[in-house]
């Protein structure tokens, strides 16, 4: 069974989006969660969705899945105070349904821009390496920084790349490694971040163009500009 | 003319090399460079060259720009009204050539502690804050490297299949421009790779081979650099928010 688990915890204090968080902002009468929900909801190999969720938007949640008639979504979870804890809710709640050799793929709620290819990639990579990274080469030199004043290192540009999402597992695997930072009190950036950390090889998938993440008010102008072009190739073929 | 003299020696100068040599190749071949695209009918250099035409702390912009493009480019320089420009240099094989060949053409007006902004043609959306910051940088610690810090895990693989490592994202940034020097120290460290055959992707690059101290500089937003199509759209799509904050103040 292959099952998306969908991160919408985040609160958007970078948004300015006052009362709303940013998943949940709309563009086009559609919000951003539901661009992303559709990819997974479409997506033939994907058989169920869980979504961890702010509190307070459950049920606002679940009146838009209904709504825009989103059907493989079958448990919405509390998100927690990190998008390391929401994560681990998720995987808990998924725990009751999954077998050891499900695959997850662990994704966020605010990168609506991603293909049906990018997702059969992910699985395809999953069961020939055991996990799968997306990732974008870096387009601008990446530099190091102990201190956050000085340069410290500028590594080989050609090796460098910026982790996206889908992150991909198998469920025993990643629900293991979880349990553990749990037990030692540690928390990670992104489940990549948490993986490297305890020592498992992780393989690299390319994303496809454009997987932005929506985190500040730029993303949003940049989405919907991207979303007006997208449309306009039907037409144009650009 | 005594005193004029001994004036030059005082003031410092504060230059802008800007960087017009790509060809534009990500955007399909038959296209204009990307410099070249316009946006509401002006071109994205003059975009770029506008923020240090009106900057009152430069005093001169160099472009180096693509050889077959420099008429055009002087055509349109006039038309915008800007009036800085002293130099326009043609560009060399790469990015890395390109720099070499405006610091080169800059050295018989630069002196040693005059200040040089490396900046790209194609990154339209820097502020006046920014350039200032640069220079002020500049005269603090010498180097100066805009930066913006990692939005997203930054991984780093040896055989583009495997990670190799995910350092921590508190220590990751992302470089960007301009990078600004005291002439003297950069022209100094071209000429060196210059004679050891290396070549860079920008002077953050370079300077690290050479173990040149550089001090971060925390970019403005959205200062993005225009090299595939989807960022043109970007561009405009910034543009356009940054014009209805005038009314809205979004």
């Amino acid at each position: 069974m292959i099952t998306a688990l969908i991160f919408a915890g985040g609160t958007g204090q970078r948004m300015n989006s006052r009362a709303k968080p940013k998943q949940f902002i709309e563009i086009h009468g559609k919000p951003i969660l539901i661009y992303t929900l559709e990819h997974f909801e479409y997506h033939e190999e994907v058989d169920e969705i869980i979504v961890v969720c702010l509190e307070d938007w459950i049920d606002r949640l679940k009146n838009y899945i209904h709504r825009f008639g989103i059907t493989k979504v079958v448990d919405i979870v509390s998100g927690g105070a990190t998008g390391h804890d929401s994560i681990y809710n998720g995987l808990v709640a998924l725990k009751k349904r999954a077998k050891p050799d499900d695959i997850v793929l662990i994704h966020d709620g605010v990168r609506p821009l991603i293909t049906e290819e990018l997702i059969s990639e992910n699985i395809k990579t999953v069961k020939k390496y055991g996990n799968a990274i997306t990732v974008e080469p870096t387009r601008e030199s990446v530099l190091r920084s102990m201190d956050g004043k000085f340069v410290s290192s500028v590594p080989t540009l050609n090796q460098m790349f910026v982790a996206k999402a889908p992150q991909s597992f198998y469920f025993e695997e990643i629900f293991n490694v979880y349990e553990q930072a749990q037990k030692d009190g540690f928390k990670s950036i992104d489940s990549a971040h948490l993986m490297n950390v305890y020592g498992k090889t992780l393989h690299m998938v390319k994303s496809t163009k454009n997987n932005i993440k929506i985190t500040e008010p730029a993303d949003y102008y940049l989405f919907r500009a991207l979303c007006k072009a997208a449309e306009n190739q039907q037409i144009f073929g650009i | 003319m005594a005193a004029l003299i001994k004036r030059r020696q005082v003031i410092i100068m504060v230059f802008a090399l800007i960087f017009a040599g790509g060809t534009g190749y990500g955007f399909g071949a038959g296209l204009k460079p990307k410099q070249f695209l316009e946006l509401y009918g002006k071109p994205i250099i003059i975009y770029t060259l506008e923020h240090f035409e009106n900057h009152k702390n430069v005093d001169e912009i160099v472009v180096v720009c693509l050889e077959s493009h420099i008429n055009e480019l002087k055509r349109l320089i006039e038309r915008h009204g800007i009036t800085k420009v002293s130099m326009i240099v043609p560009g060399g094989k790469t990015g890395h050539d390109s720099i070499f060949n405006g610091l080169i053409a800059m050295k018989d007006k630069a002196q040693d502690n005059d200040i040089v902004l490396i900046h790209d043609g194609v990154r339209p959306l820097i502020t006046e804050k920014l350039i200032t910051d640069n220079i002020e940088a500049v005269k603090q610690h010498g180097a100066a490297i805009t930066v913006e810090p990692a939005r997203e895990s930054v991984v780093q693989s040896y055989d583009q299949v495997k990670i190799n490592d995910v350092p921590i994202r508190s220590q990751m940034y992302i470089a960007k421009a301009p990078q600004s020097f005291y002439f003297k120290l950069i022209y100094e460290a071209y000429k060196r790779a210059n004679k050891d055959h290396r070549k860079t992707i920008d002077p953050a690059h370079l300077c690290s081979l050479f173990d040149i101290p550089m001090f971060m500089v925390t970019s403005s937003k959205n200062n993005i650099k225009i090299s595939v199509p989807e960022d043109y759209y970007m561009f405009r799509a910034l543009y356009e928010a940054i014009e209805n904050q005038q009314i809205f103040g979004i």
